[in-house]
């Protein structure tokens, strides 16, 4: 189950509201690298998982992005308090405003809401924590972009910290790969699909890849 | 540089446990054997159950429900405290005007604001 902390896992206190920032920030969010993204695909992949080391990784990274979901929530809601007509003009901020006003919507910055699309769950170890590889960078890739187009401080400094766990979690789902590979025959690591093909010591199963 | 209050510096004590706490799980899910680790979680953990607790004690719950012993921790002069205490993304009007106020090095005339 889930519990609820009362507390961002890094603070964010925001002096000035920026709507062009949030403009660009949303994606982290919504968009097809974001954390919602993130958490989801994480959280869904775990259950046809056979390894427990690759559940736990996944489990706990997981429920790790969705306090991230929360820091993006919390930089965007900071980011449009006490706006102008002007200031949301101005920032190009009034296509989101006159659909959302301030609230929080999952999006891309160019506008495409969240989607499952964005995620893949094939049911298969290997191939899913490939997946899970790529998307860290490509989430990393994104904040990157941020950064460079960002120069508030205050959201500079939020931003490193979660560029910073993309990194890490690529890093633990490497270990999470090699768990799984050190399970397999290093012969073929394809023989079969260990989220699948599990009972075969006890029952041949018809149609396996050879 | 903007003080902080005391209760701003009790939940970064808390956020730094924590960090550490979920970098040393995510560690152990994938080296479920490794005893040092077992002992480096145990040793945080007890630090971060004991200053929650006293966070708690003070500034109202961080879970809505504790399964350790939390007197006076839930409701105060008969307001439920888990709704009716600041959110985390909720920035106060004294906190903005603190973050915006100008840093007493700065050499500049002050209207009626007085002395920092």
């Amino acid at each position: 189950m889930f519990i609820y902390e009362k507390k961002l896992q890094y603070p964010v206190k925001i002096k000035e509201p920026d709507p062009r920032a949030a403009s660009l920030i949303v994606s982290q969010l919504g968009g097809p690298d974001g954390e919602l993204g993130a958490s989801t695909r994480y959280l869904c992949q775990r259950f046809s998982m056979p390894y427990s080391e690759v559940v736990g990784i996944l489990t706990d990274v997981g429920t790790e992005e969705l306090s991230h979901v929360e820091m993006i929530s919390t930089l965007l809601y900071q980011l449009t308090r006490n706006l102008s007509p002007e200031q949301i003009k101005a920032a190009g901020f009034d296509k989101y405003f006159v659909d959302h006003t301030t609230g929080t919507y999952p999006a891309a910055a160019a506008g495409s809401p969240f989607t499952a699309a964005y995620i893949g769950v094939k049911g298969d170890p290997l191939a899913d924590l490939n997946e899970d590889l790529a998307a860290e960078q490509k989430a990393r890739v994104t904040y990157d972009n941020i950064l460079r187009l960002v120069d508030n401080p205050d959201v500079r400094d939020a931003i490193k910290f979660l560029r910073a766990r993309e990194v890490v979690h690529y890093q633990r789902f490497g270990d999470a790969l090699r768990a799984t590979q050190d399970h397999l025959n290093s012969k073929n690591f394809y023989a079969f699909n260990p989220g699948f093909d599990r009972d075969l010591r006890r029952n041949k199963r018809k149609n396996m890849p050879q | 540089m903007r003080q902080k209050s005391e209760q701003e510096m009790a939940l970064r004590r808390l956020q730094e446990l924590a960090f550490a706490l979920q970098e040393t799980v995510l560690f152990l899910d994938g080296h479920p054997q490794n005893t040092a680790a077992h002992r480096y979680y145990e040793t945080l953990m007890n630090e971060y159950r004991e200053k929650t607790a006293a966070y708690e004690a003070a500034y109202g719950p961080l879970t809505v429900m504790a399964p350790t012993p939390t007197a006076g921790r839930n409701a105060r002069d008969g307001l439920w405290l888990w709704s009716m205490t600041p959110w985390p993304w909720e920035v106060t009007v004294g906190e903005i005007e603190e973050m915006s106020a100008p840093s007493p090095t700065r050499d500049e005339e002050t209207e009626e604001g007085g002395e920092r």
